[in-house]
């Protein structure tokens, strides 16, 4: 007999969960005036999180029969599988285009720099709110695997700045497809234009690229989705290959940079505000 | 248990490809299945473009395993596969987006999403003892990057007249 790996029932729930949510199909509403879409992907995420035995398994004790611990341990290696088709649909898209994709090569490599202002409002306000050295691992990136690595190497993840890269790759993890999906159509809203967003799909993470695309792509008029892959799959190659340098050897520093500049300002402005000691220094 | 992690310590790096190729036969199968359903593609359309899009797969999976400098990751290998197969030049380009014109983007990246919800169980436990300081800090840093970068293309491609 072969050891459970949890794969079967894996690969059953995501055909269940892909065809009753195309089923569904996306639903549109109105909240205060503002059209909401949900769209069919934010239907299978939401539905793939409530099969977690500690969410509709509580309610619904058979289904930890179907999906358990193995089921979930054996999902991230899925999911890191089920990436390789969407790369080529990625990849199509761009190589056709390249001499657009070429022509638009210094917005989409200068974007890259976009990716270190993770730490810009979110590390003073970590360090208002208390955070100390965790809210430089917690901002300096993304915090993706690649951030994990680095920041273990350096700090060890059991240190202050690794508890912040954890906290946020796990937040990351758990929000991040969510998010990226309503995100992307906000930026339409604020008046970006389908182009920058695309560019700016390439984070650091796959799975968070694919939601902010697709949503994008659903949201934006139908005549820009071609070049919205191309120069989402571009942004989503250059941050690739030049992610794990850039956070190695400029956001670390920089974040280490802007807190030492920071810090003071805000300790004083957190004893005005909570009249709270200065955070202490572990 | 001890066994499994013996066996996973002996796989050589073909069995490992092999496995990984199973697998993705498998996702293929439920892409199928979700454009069946909801665009109801001549099975023979689906078909093709699943044996194109597969080729190409496995020649992504075997540079992902064997390739260790740069470590890419799968996910980039796949893009860039098919980006080279289909740049003007390449012969094959022409046949390729064609063939592939029968998968809908957004249903091939169903099955992933799917994954990623079941994946989130195993980080319930872990997240219930983060602090929400950092729940809330991490979703400053996710909108951060995006609209940072955002902002700087913007700019760039209206001083390019790109937009």
């Amino acid at each position: 007999m072969k050891q459970k790996t949890g794969t079967v029932n894996c690969m059953i729930a995501a055909v269940v969960l892909c065809v009753l949510a195309e089923l569904i199909g996306p639903l549109k509403f109105e909240v205060a005036g503002i059209g909401v879409t949900i769209l069919t992907m934010i239907w299978v995420i939401i539905m793939g999180m409530l099969l977690s035995p500690m969410l509709l398994g509580k309610v619904i004790p058979p289904l930890k029969k179907i999906i358990s611990s193995a089921e979930i341990k054996r999902a991230p290696f899925l999911l890191s599988l089920a990436l390789y088709p969407l790369g080529i649909m990625f990849g199509i898209n761009a190589g056709p285009q390249i001499g657009i994709v070429m022509k638009a090569g210094p917005a989409l490599i200068l974007q890259e720099a976009g990716n270190m202002m993770t730490m810009l409002i979110a590390l003073p306000l970590g360090l208002l709110i208390g955070l100390g050295r965790s809210a430089v691992g917690g901002t300096f990136s993304l915090c993706r695997d690649t951030a994990l690595g680095i920041i273990g190497d350096k700090y060890g993840l059991e240190s202050r700045e690794g508890m912040g890269t954890l906290g946020t790759y796990i937040s990351g993890s758990i929000f991040g497809t969510l998010f990226y999906s309503f995100l992307a159509p906000v930026g339409l809203i604020i008046g970006f234009h389908p182009y920058a967003l695309a560019m700016a799909s390439g984070m650091g993470s796959a799975s968070m690229m694919n939601a902010a695309t697709a949503a994008l792509a659903d949201a934006a008029p139908a005549m820009y989705t071609e070049q919205i892959l191309a120069y989402s799959a571009t942004s989503g190659l250059l941050t690739a290959v030049t992610g794990v340098y850039v956070e190695m050897f400029l956001s670390l520093p920089l974040a280490n940079w802007y807190y030492r500049h920071v810090n003071p300002a805000v300790s004083r402005l957190r004893m005005k505000l909570f009249k709270a000691a200065p955070e202490k220094e572990v | 248990m001890a066994n499994t992690v013996q066996t996973e310590k002996e796989m050589t790096t073909f069995e490992n490809i092999l496995e990984q190729i199973k697998i993705v036969i498998v996702i293929y199968g439920i892409i199928a299945v979700i454009h069946i359903v909801s665009v109801g593609n001549s099975l023979t359309d689906l078909g093709k473009a699943t044996l194109v899009s597969f080729a190409m797969v496995v020649i992504s999976i075997v540079l992902k395993n064997v390739v260790k400098r740069p470590n890419l990751p799968g996910f980039a290998w796949a893009t860039l596969v098919s980006f080279v197969l289909t740049i003007p030049v390449s012969p094959v380009g022409d046949f390729i987006v064609t063939t592939l014109g029968a998968y809908t983007f957004g249903l091939v990246g169903l099955p992933l999403l799917a994954f990623a919800g079941i994946a989130v169980g195993e980080q319930l436990e872990v997240f219930k003892k983060l602090s929400w300081k950092i729940v809330i800090i991490s979703f400053v840093v996710m909108a951060s990057t995006y609209f940072g970068s955002a902002l700087i293309s913007n700019i760039v491609l209206a001083l390019n007249g790109m937009i």
